[in-house]
């Protein structure tokens, strides 16, 4: 009993590894929102590999580690926005176009550069509901509550089909 | 196109080819740090005071050279600002929790280092100039060009002192913390309703 405790609190490398492996799709939407170059993207990526893999000591399994990987993710992206996002300004679509691993469809870049516009905590909320998060999980994720949560979504919703029209 | 639809073409789209946590050295690696650079000064302050303590702890028992007491109580004052703001910022770091959580402890501990730079400081210079008022009025540092200079000069020259001190951390802080700040409060802002 002590060793599995020992074990679960201490985990290994390669377990972390395959964890990652399991979730890197999570992180790259993060960078793809969060970061305005591909060599930013592949900077924040690594940061945020680097910084869950500080973290995971912590990770106490209250949640699923995709939960708590979006936590880190987000954070890292947030906090050390001086380093990716020098500029605040919404990307053209032919430099969001650039390297994207998901699509070279014109109106799924057009709804990317529309979201890179929003601001911020609106870009955050956008990833978690695109992740198929309810409104209790994203609470826990961000901290803001699930009134104000609603409000913000139906707002950002609005803001996306306006940009589109 | 709505979000939902973004939604599915991005679930769709192959992620194989992106690097795993293989591709990167865990154990030697430093994810960004934003205030890295500032930790690593605010450390060294305190090593090298620490260092000039134990060097020169023998001769300030013994030798009471005026000029040698300030540069050692400043030398103390800078080292006991910057190992504030080396703990803040180290606070900062580990904060956990959500969003929200994670920037209104940033927040505070950015004012705590605020207060570190201006009031901390300013009192401790304040301090300072009593001290030393004090030493030189009880003959503490006698013989030396202080007690020479009539006492408005000097009261002049602790004020000029204490707020060029002030306005050097304040610019400090400026130039340190000051944009982050800002944009930390603009992201708890935006998590408000509007």
């Amino acid at each position: 009993m002590l060793l599995i405790y020992t074990v679960s609190k201490h985990p290994t490398e390669t377990q972390f590894m395959d964890l990652i492996d399991q979730n890197k799709g999570l992180i790259w939407k993060v960078c793809l929102f969060y970061a305005a170059t591909e060599t930013d993207r592949q900077d924040l990526y690594q940061d945020i590999i680097l910084q869950a893999w500080k973290s995971y000591p912590g990770f106490r399994q209250e949640s699923k580690f995709s939960t708590w990987l979006y936590r880190i993710s987000l954070n890292t992206a947030l906090f050390a926005r001086r380093k990716y996002r020098p500029d605040i300004r919404p990307l053209p679509v032919e430099l969001a176009n650039s390297a994207s691993p998901y699509s070279d469809n014109e109106p799924f870049e057009i709804m990317h550069v529309a979201i890179r516009a929003l601001n911020e905590i609106e870009k955050s909320l956008v990833l978690l509901y695109l992740e198929g998060y309810n409104y209790d999980e994203m609470e826990k994720i961000t901290g803001i509550s699930g009134g104000t949560l609603r409000v913000k979504m139906s707002r950002i919703k609005q803001k996306l089909k306006n940009f589109l029209k | 196109m709505e979000l939902d639809d973004f939604r599915s073409l991005l679930n769709q789209a192959d992620t194989t080819n992106l690097p795993g946590a293989q591709e990167f050295s865990l154990k030697d690696g430093h994810a960004y740090d934003p205030f890295g650079q500032i930790k690593k000064r605010c450390g060294w302050i305190f090593l090298f005071f620490a260092a000039t303590t134990v060097i020169f702890i023998p001769f300030l028992s013994s030798d009471k050279n005026p000029l040698f007491i300030i540069l050692y109580l400043i030398l103390s004052i800078e080292s006991l600002v910057a190992l504030t703001g080396y703990w803040q910022i180290r606070s900062m770091e580990r904060a956990r929790g959500n969003i929200k959580q994670n920037l209104v402890s940033r927040i505070r501990h950015l004012h705590a280092i605020f207060r570190s730079y201006i009031y901390l400081n300013t009192f401790f210079y304040i301090l300072l100039a009593f001290i030393l008022e004090y030493m030189i009025r009880d003959h503490f540092i006698s013989g030396s060009i202080f007690e020479n200079i009539a006492f408005p000069v000097r009261l002049v020259f602790y004020l000029a002192f204490i707020v060029f001190q002030y306005i050097q951390k304040r610019r400090s802080f400026q130039k340190n913390y000051s944009s982050y700040l800002s944009s930390m409060i603009q992201l708890l802002n935006q998590t408000h309703e509007e």
